[in-house]
């Protein structure tokens, strides 16, 4: 009986080895072989002698990042950004997953909860488009809106000092809706006989709040806050599907007006590489972007799992 | 069940693997002996065709195929936004056609790594001579540009650079309406942009129009500055001798005293709060729209236009000289003729086509056999110049065609004339008669238009030149573009209100950024000559 | 359930902070609408907000009648309906080994790292390029397909779902002699239906929405799927949609309505999927974030 186990064990093994067979290929064809790329990294790269001749130039390219004037500028940019996006995409969902769950579970909840998902599943591309539009400030809905509150036209996209607030909100306004749905059912599994305890211990509704659903959504804050650790210099705050939604929407809505303020690491390294051609400095930064992000998100997983006991892998 | 599945597992990794072997459509070698020669090129904007044509099927490729046997194949386009993008990625990844067109930063680069095919010794053999004599119509300095080592690595795309100065542009039915004249010195100027924002010039009663158009790139083609920085003598972009050295004109005390002008009328609401997005083409749509009343640019710039002239034929522009502040010399400046090059892929087996090519698109517009109304714009008004995949203009052939064409019309005798000449003609005159299709022409060519305005420049002596016309120094590869971006960002944020003192900062900034290295190159080279 | 006056203030205020939101979100959509349907003086001259002035459908008879954008959009269905299905099988097939215990698949652990390291990790754009010309993909259709058929992040999801599918039906469908993948397609996969039509949801929604590599991948514009040819027009605002062939249009479309009218009609496809699925992706997104 034993042995018939473990044949069946390695047999099934087998099975297991062929169905991954195909990821595995196209993740080495498509995500592993562009990693023997970071070798440019210590090249001055020259096309025509490809990445096997290019002279090595030692750390000469990450030397030159560090005197590049603006980068200091560039990373504090992306902190900015990402941590406002990170803790308004938790506070926010919070707030909004406590209201939904005092609404109970009516046609008026799910009807709101329809409508406040729906822009987490629209593209940048879109949301650009429509962004671009309803707040410029001589046409857009928003400034005339503030115009009929005598408030003078804000140009939310072109002025350096609101654009990454601007960009804060927008991200915000795309995907606190969505965000709210882990939180509301965290809530809803909630044993009602923590309310009916604290209730007869004479705990008002706030007290409530306090003692009994607050704890209870702590770990699952603590959570998603560590799993957001790795987007921090994406300026990205939420973790989606679509890896880098910072970049996406950062590079559909800036403009030079706006680089002082606006440029983050990913749009930095976008121009370098392929607006101005120097691969090898690109290259260089998505470097050190990616082993930060790893350590970060590595230390994010390793507390999520001493703390919370939470094992994504 | 199980072995089913199994099997379709493995047949989809085997697909996966070689799904791209299996796409790959070799270019056949076609059988009746014709050359097939790959291209890259950006998509003109707003570009039209006869019915049935494309870019890849026109009037010149079916030239190329009669008179060349060459089978011209884009093997990508983009729209002009993205070319520079995607050319870096395929000049990178070293995926590149036998042809494409490039910028002096890239050419630089392409020529330090060895990529581009010698062109000097099929230049020699196949270029006609009408096409050398053309090319050389600048003095020579534009094919210097292009020579690396007494190497021809790229056939320089001529602009005139005449044709390249600043005129300024003014609603002049605006000016009847508020009874003002046309302005003469920059004084004037400034108060016609604030009677054109604030006195409703086009009169319907709403605080709808801006006096001065101006685009996200500040420089250019379209509404840009550098005719307005003229004014203040401040020279933008170009390199200019100082006491007997080269300097870069973005880094004088002038360029201070101008922005400071723009950031003034920024302020008072004659510009666009939203011009940092938009750019040349879309401001035209402003103008068209009737949003604005003056603005610098090229001379062909009412071409852009004539569709809201047909809409609205009561909007009237003049072009007139640019101004300098009251008592002073208003000298216009003059790029380098040639921005982008040509190119020939080391590893290209016909380079000569290129030369070839070159001579179709000089002799069909402009030379003896010339049929511009086949090979430059139709009567359509197709632009059929921008369809070929290589054109060059000859550097003095605006001035002269204005001359002789006012000529012909004080005259009515049109012997004089060539056939493009000849176009302009006919077009005038149909918009004398009340054509407005020919009106772009006018302003173009006619007795008072914007190349008038250019042959005063001319012979007046009214020019200042760029001063360094060599290949791009290493300095400018490393830095140009981040120079150019620092400018960009700091003058625009000047115009939109941050302090002045901001200017300084950026001048200093221009020379640590590798501002230094090149003057140091510029004037290394200057010294030679 | 007896409220206090209190409590009904407070659900009251509730409602309404609710409804704002909703609004928020519904608004600016419904400005873009109002634009889209509206005779571009009546934009132009700033009278529309959330109704249509001089109603007319001219804007989306000027859009339907570029070729460039039905061809983009027929781009985009044919990746959708090719894309998802490449990516769901693939999904599943990972899934289903990586939810083992390392007991039951030693290599587990590996594999995981093996798929989630390239999450944070990538060799960068130009590298990726050259292997994608390499294999000669670039201009092709596949190219917006394969390089993205693997979706690690949906990957996770599904992994954490089936690990909590109970054990014994698994061991008695072994005892009955089932391999794996009657296992994965008979007992896993109808039991994880919520997770699965989120992943569907997810997989349509990433496939219609991208837009980088079809800009860098494709060779010519007829080839950009819809996103990306909306970016080269909507997002650049240098670009205009109208030239001299569309004079026809000139009195009631502007640029503005034309663009309007484009973005609805590529939200269109989300907003009709979106309904039917988000019923299951309340429960389904949750099952796989969070598992204490």
């Amino acid at each position: 009986m034993r042995k018939e186990n473990r044949n069946l064990k390695q047999a099934n093994s087998r099975t297991y080895h062929l169905m991954l067979l195909p990821a595995v290929i196209l993740v080495i064809i498509f995500n592993y072989g562009p990693m023997a790329g970071l070798v440019m990294a210590f090249q001055d790269f020259s096309p025509r002698k490809g990445f096997l001749g290019s002279d090595f130039v030692g750390l000469e390219n990450f030397r030159y990042i560090f005197s590049l004037p603006n980068l200091w500028q560039v990373v504090g940019n992306t902190l900015l950004i990402s941590v406002f996006k990170i803790l308004g995409n938790i506070v926010f969902p919070v707030l909004i997953a406590l209201m939904l769950n005092e609404v109970g579970r009516s046609g008026f909840r799910k009807s709101v909860q329809t409508i406040i998902n729906f822009p987490h599943f629209l593209s940048w591309v879109i949301l650009s488009g429509l962004f671009i539009d309803i707040l410029s400030p001589s046409e857009g809905i928003v400034n005339k809106a503030l115009g009929a509150l005598g408030i003078d036209p804000v140009y939310f996209l072109g002025d350096k000092a609101w654009f990454p607030y601007t960009m804060i909100i927008t991200d915000l306004w795309k995907e606190v809706g969505y965000g709210s749905i882990v939180y509301l059912a965290t809530l809803t599994a909630i044993d009602p006989t923590l309310y009916e305890a604290a209730q007869i211990d004479g705990a008002g509704r706030i007290r409530q709040t306090l003692s009994v659903t607050m704890p209870a959504l702590m770990p699952t804050i603590l959570l998603m806050f560590m799993l957001s650790l790795g987007s921090i210099l994406n300026a990205g705050g939420t973790l989606s599907a679509s890896g880098s939604s910072g970049f996406e929407q950062i590079y559909n809505l800036y403009s030079p007006q706006v680089y002082e303020t606006g440029d983050i690491l990913e749009t930095l390294v976008f121009r370098l590489g392929l607006e101005n051609g120097q691969y090898s400095i690109a290259t260089a930064i998505g470097m050190v972007k990616s082993i930060i992000a790893m350590a970060l998100m590595s230390f994010g997983y390793w507390v999520a799992k001493k703390r919370f006991n939470y094992q994504i892998l | 069940m199980k072995k089913v599945l199994l099997s379709a597992i493995l047949m989809l990794s085997c697909v996966l693997v070689f799904a791209g072997g299996a796409t790959e459509s070799e270019v056949a070698e076609s059988s009746d002996g014709m050359i097939t020669v790959t291209a890259a090129r950006p998509i003109p904007n707003d570009i039209s065709f006869p019915e049935g044509d494309d870019l890849e099927n026109n009037v010149w490729t079916r030239l190329y195929e009669s008179e060349l046997g060459v089978d011209l194949v884009y093997e990508w386009m983009t729209p002009v936004a993205q070319y520079d993008q995607k050319l870096n990625i395929s000049i990178t990844s070293g995926d590149l056609p036998d042809m494409y067109i490039v910028n002096s930063a890239q050419l630089k680069t392409l020529a330090d790594d060895d990529m581009l095919a010698d062109l000097s010794g099929v230049y020699e053999e196949h270029a006609a001579p009408f096409t050398k004599q053309v090319m050389m119509q600048d003095g020579g300095n534009a094919m210097e540009s292009a020579t690396f080592g007494g190497k021809l690595l790229a056939i320089p795309k001529l602009d005139s650079p005449y044709g390249n100065t600043n005129v300024l542009w003014i609603r002049t039915d605006w000016l009847d309406n508020l009874g003002l004249e046309v302005p003469e010195t920059m004084e004037e100027l400034i108060e016609v942009i604030r009677a054109f924002t604030f006195d409703d010039p086009d009169q319907n009663g709403i605080d709808d129009t801006y006096g001065l158009a101006i685009n996200k790139d500040l420089w250019g083609q379209f509404a840009s500055l550098e005719g307005f920085f003229n004014g203040f003598g401040a020279y933008p972009n170009i390199w200019i001798e100082k006491d007997g050295k080269l300097v870069n004109g973005n880094t004088q005390p002038e360029m201070k005293e101008a922005l400071q002008a723009v950031q003034e009328l920024y302020a008072q609401g004659c510009i666009d709060p939203e011009f940092g997005v938009k750019d040349g083409y879309r401001v035209s749509e402003d103008a068209g729209q009737g949003k604005v009343g003056a603005m610098y640019g090229l001379f062909w710039n009412m071409g852009w236009m004539s569709d809201a002239k047909v809409a609205n034929p009561e909007m009237e522009w003049g072009a007139f000289s640019i101004v300098a502040k009251d008592g002073e010399e208003a000298v216009v400046q003059m790029p380098f003729s040639a921005s982008s090059y040509y190119v020939v892929n080391y590893d290209a087996e016909h380079p000569e086509v290129l030369i070839q090519m070159l001579n179709l698109a000089l002799e069909k517009c402009f030379g003896e056999s010339a049929q511009p109304d086949i090979y430059n714009v139709d009567a359509q008004g197709n632009a059929i110049f921008e369809y070929p995949f290589i054109y060059s203009e000859p550097p003095m052939k605006n001035l002269d065609a204005q001359k002789k064409v006012t000529a012909a019309l004080e005259s009515d005798d049109t012997s004089a004339l060539n056939a493009e000449e000849k176009g302009y003609y006919d077009q005038i005159v149909a918009y004398l008669d009340g054509d407005l299709l020919g009106w772009a022409n006018y302003m173009n060519y006619g007795p008072s238009s914007s190349m008038a305005v250019i042959n005063d420049y001319v012979s007046e002596g009214r020019l200042q030149s760029d001063q360094y016309f060599g290949a791009d120094t290493e300095g400018m590869t490393r830095s140009q573009t981040i120079l150019d971006q620092t400018q960009l960002q700091d003058f625009t944020q000047i115009i939109m209100g941050a302090d002045i003192s901001l200017f300084d900062d950026y001048v200093q900034s221009w020379y640590s950024l590798g501002g230094q290295q090149i003057t140091d190159e510029v004037n290394e080279w200057y010294s030679e000559r | 359930m007896h409220l206090s006056k209190q409590q009904k203030i407070f659900r009251i205020f509730n409602c309404v902070i609710l409804s704002i939101l909703c609004l928020s979100c519904i608004l600016p959509f419904l400005n873009l609408l109002a634009i889209s349907f509206s005779s571009s003086p009546q934009v132009a001259a700033g009278n529309v907000s959330f109704w249509p002035e001089d109603f007319t459908l001219k804007s989306y008879k000027f859009v339907l009648s570029k070729s460039e954008f039905y061809r983009a959009f027929f781009i985009s269905v044919m990746k959708v309906l090719v894309g998802v299905p490449v990516n769901m099988i693939i999904t599943l097939l990972v899934a289903y080994p990586l939810s083992k215990t390392k007991a039951e698949f030693r290599s587990r652990n590996f594999y995981m790292w093996f798929f989630v390291i390239t999450m944070v990790f990538s060799g960068g754009l130009v590298p990726w390029y050259i292997i994608i010309s390499k294999l000669h993909l670039i201009d092709s259709f596949w190219a917006l397909i394969l390089p993205v058929a693997v979706p690690v992040y949906n990957i996770v999801m599904l992994t954490n779902a089936f690990k909590d599918v109970p054990k014994g039906l698994e061991e008695a469908a072994l005892i009955d002699g089932a391999g794996p993948l009657t296992i994965l397609f008979r007992i896993y996969a109808p039991l994880c239906k919520a997770m699965l039509a989120t992943l569907v949801l997810f997989s349509i929604v990433s496939h219609w929405n991208s837009w980088f590599e079809g800009l860098i991948l494709m060779n010519r514009p007829d080839n950009y799927p819809l996103q990306s040819y909306l970016q080269t027009v909507v997002v650049n605002r240098d670009v205009t949609l109208m030239s001299n062939s569309d004079l026809q249009y000139f009195n009631v479309v502007s640029d503005r309505t034309s663009k309007a009218a484009q973005m609805f009609v590529a939200t269109l496809p989300v907003i009709i999927v979106y309904p039917f699925l988000q019923k299951y992706f309340t429960t389904g997104a949750t099952v796989g974030a969070v598992k204490e």
